[in-house]
């Protein structure tokens, strides 16, 4: 499949659903801002190997993929730990943050 | 014994007339005076309310706006202190548990940073799951879902 990275034909109609695929309006608009900056530059066969640790953190923005496993490898530890006995029982959880400041 | 037998005679002067013309309603006022009061009627208490009584209710809530605009750097700067507080205790946690885990560095996965081009020394906003990861897994479900909770 070709690398798309904008439509076939850039008529007027395709630009009115332009803004629907974008992350702009979220916390990842730097991200994507810097992505696109250094596509634009580099151009898109050469911007494959040279934007790729901004297209990598892009997508670790929107999808938190690191964050997720590490929480989840976090949690398994912790359940592992108490079951074969080196976490007493007292300390089942760690630190518990208070209501409403997150 | 009289002579006279008492009988069911019609009353001296026979009956009234029948009534059948038209009998209606006596009407106080018509369409035009009953808008004029409705105008007046309205017009007095709005002048009432809008004058002596929405006068009160505003400077209830203009002191009770007051006194949360004044409250409210002391609250916030309470939350963010908690905040940065547990993101460390989380941190020194994590370094805790994970010590014996091998190839574990603590705030990495799999060796390398969360975000490759920022800076190292940045600080990363944990996420939701993140922020409650040492808790109970129903402290963080109620957090998740407090829109639809509200008691």
């Amino acid at each position: 499949m070709a690398n798309l990275t904008e439509p076939i034909l850039r008529t007027r109609f395709t630009d009115i659903s332009a803004a629907l695929f974008t992350s702009q309006n979220s916390e990842c608009k730097d991200f994507e801002l810097r992505y696109v900056y250094c596509l634009e530059a580099y151009g898109k066969s050469l911007g494959e190997s040279k934007c790729k640790d901004l297209k990598e953190d892009l997508r670790e923005c929107v999808f938190k993929i690191k964050q997720l496993s590490r929480v989840y490898a976090i949690s398994n530890e912790r359940s592992r730990q108490l079951k074969s006995g080196e976490l007493k029982p007292e300390e089942t959880y760690g630190p518990i943050p208070k209501p409403d400041s997150y | 014994m009289d002579a006279t037998i008492k009988q069911d005679l019609p009353p001296e002067g026979g009956y009234q007339k029948i009534q059948y013309a038209r009998n209606p309603a006596k009407t106080y006022f018509r369409g035009g005076r009953l808008l004029a009061g409705f105008i007046l009627f309205n017009g007095c208490t709005t002048y009432y309310y809008f004058n002596h009584c929405y006068p009160k209710v505003l400077h209830e809530m203009v002191e009770k706006n007051g006194a949360r605009l004044a409250t409210l750097p002391l609250l916030m700067a309470e939350r963010d202190r908690a905040y940065l507080k547990h993101c460390r205790a989380i941190r020194d946690e994590e370094e805790k548990l994970m010590a014996n885990v091998p190839n574990w560095e603590v705030g990495k996965w799999k060796g390398e940073q969360i975000y490759k081009t920022l800076d190292r020394n940045d600080f990363n906003d944990p996420i939701l799951c993140e922020y409650y990861v040492h808790a109970p897994y129903m402290d963080f479900w109620k957090k998740a879902h407090e829109a639809q909770i509200q008691v």
